[in-house]
């Protein structure tokens, strides 16, 4: 057996192991993402890691509304945040979470010009409070935008 | 602190009422391997973790733990929402309704309660850490059970990407436990609790 082994696309191995130890592979850096609407609907950005049941498989994006974009740049900020924490030194990966994290800020602000408060702190708007007027997110029904 | 975000980690929006579905999902809110017991054990289990890339990860995925506990709170809500006493009768879903009526409650699909002894806290790294990946795989074929027993797109969209966050969560465990293991002796990690025995 080698040293260092690889699977599929991407996992490695620790060379001489020590024994009695946990080991999942090691995910290298730079590996393939996909955008974050994709990574959304597929529920990770890494491409290697989307490992799906009996061929059951998001395929369709959600629509362009903007709690959607929310949704879909948190999701990257999040799961860039996670992988980071055991990467930290993919600059890589660093940098494109710099660039979603300024793009959720931008989404957030425009959300709450169009749409309402996204945190409690926005919820005021014309001397009015604001925070209980927009939908709780898990109000929302089939076919309503947001 | 925690600072609440007014949207859910992904969207939920489901058409049709279905309180017989509603009566196996409500597992992953309170039952042995749900989304109640990954936040609190992960949440719980920074405390006595060492080393800051390690505290660092279970408090974000602690907190998207969270996330999913409102999201499956939203898909159990939505399937219950404006049931009619045949849709209630018919359905199975009589054992919970007489408790709970239409809210939403922590318990087992087999109507357990939630309890903090499907979860561990242990006070040492390579176990709280291997207990971890265990709690990811089990959270995971809950999943796929409910795959299995569910026709529902809109529910099956929103356990997808669930199911799917639970390898991602694995595979960061793992790597914490790589790098747990770059932090201690290297020809013998149980050598001491580094939880306890390093100050």
């Amino acid at each position: 057996m080698d040293d260092t082994m690889t699977h599929g696309c991407c996992g490695v191995l620790p060379a001489n192991a020590p024994l009695a130890n946990p080991y999942v592979p090691w995910q290298p850096n730079g590996q393939p993402q996909y955008g974050a609407k994709t990574g959304l609907i597929r529920g990770t950005l890494f491409p290697c890691l989307d490992l799906p049941f009996l061929g059951m498989v998001n395929t369709e994006e959600k629509s362009d509304t903007m709690m959607h974009q929310l949704q879909a740049l948190g999701f990257a900020v999040q799961e860039l945040g996670e992988y980071l924490d055991t990467h930290p030194d993919d600059a890589e990966a660093v940098e494109l979470f710099r660039q979603y994290t300024e793009l959720y800020e931008a989404a957030v602000a425009q959300f709450d010009r169009d749409c309402g408060p996204m945190f409690q702190k926005q919820a005021v708007r014309d001397g009015r409070y604001t925070w209980n007027e927009t939908p709780w997110p898990w109000e929302y029904r089939a076919n309503q935008e947001g | 602190m925690f600072l609440y975000e007014k949207k859910l980690q992904y969207p939920v929006k489901i058409d049709k009422p279905n309180p017989k579905l509603a009566s196996v999902i409500i597992s992953q809110y309170g039952g042995p391997d749900g989304e109640l017991g990954a936040s609190l054990r992960y949440l719980s289990q920074r405390y006595s973790m060492p080393y800051p890339e390690l505290r660092g990860l279970l408090t974000d995925i602690g907190t998207e733990e969270l996330g999913h506990l409102e999201m499956i709170g939203a898909i159990v809500h939505q399937l219950t929402r404006s049931l009619s006493e045949e849709q209630i009768r018919s359905a199975g879903f009589a054992p919970y309704f007489v408790d709970h009526t239409a809210g939403v409650y922590p318990t087992a699909a087999s109507g357990f309660p939630w309890t903090a002894a499907s979860m561990a806290v242990k006070g040492d790294p390579i176990a709280d850490l291997t207990e971890d990946l265990a709690a990811e795989q089990k959270a995971r074929v809950t999943y796929d059970n409910i795959l299995r027993l569910s026709d529902d797109p809109d529910v099956n969209d929103v356990i997808k990407f669930l199911r799917e966050r639970e390898v991602v969560h694995f595979q960061r465990f793992g790597e914490a436990i790589q790098r747990l293991r770059e932090r201690l002796n290297e020809k013998n990690v149980y050598a001491m609790n580094p939880s306890f025995d390093i100050s």
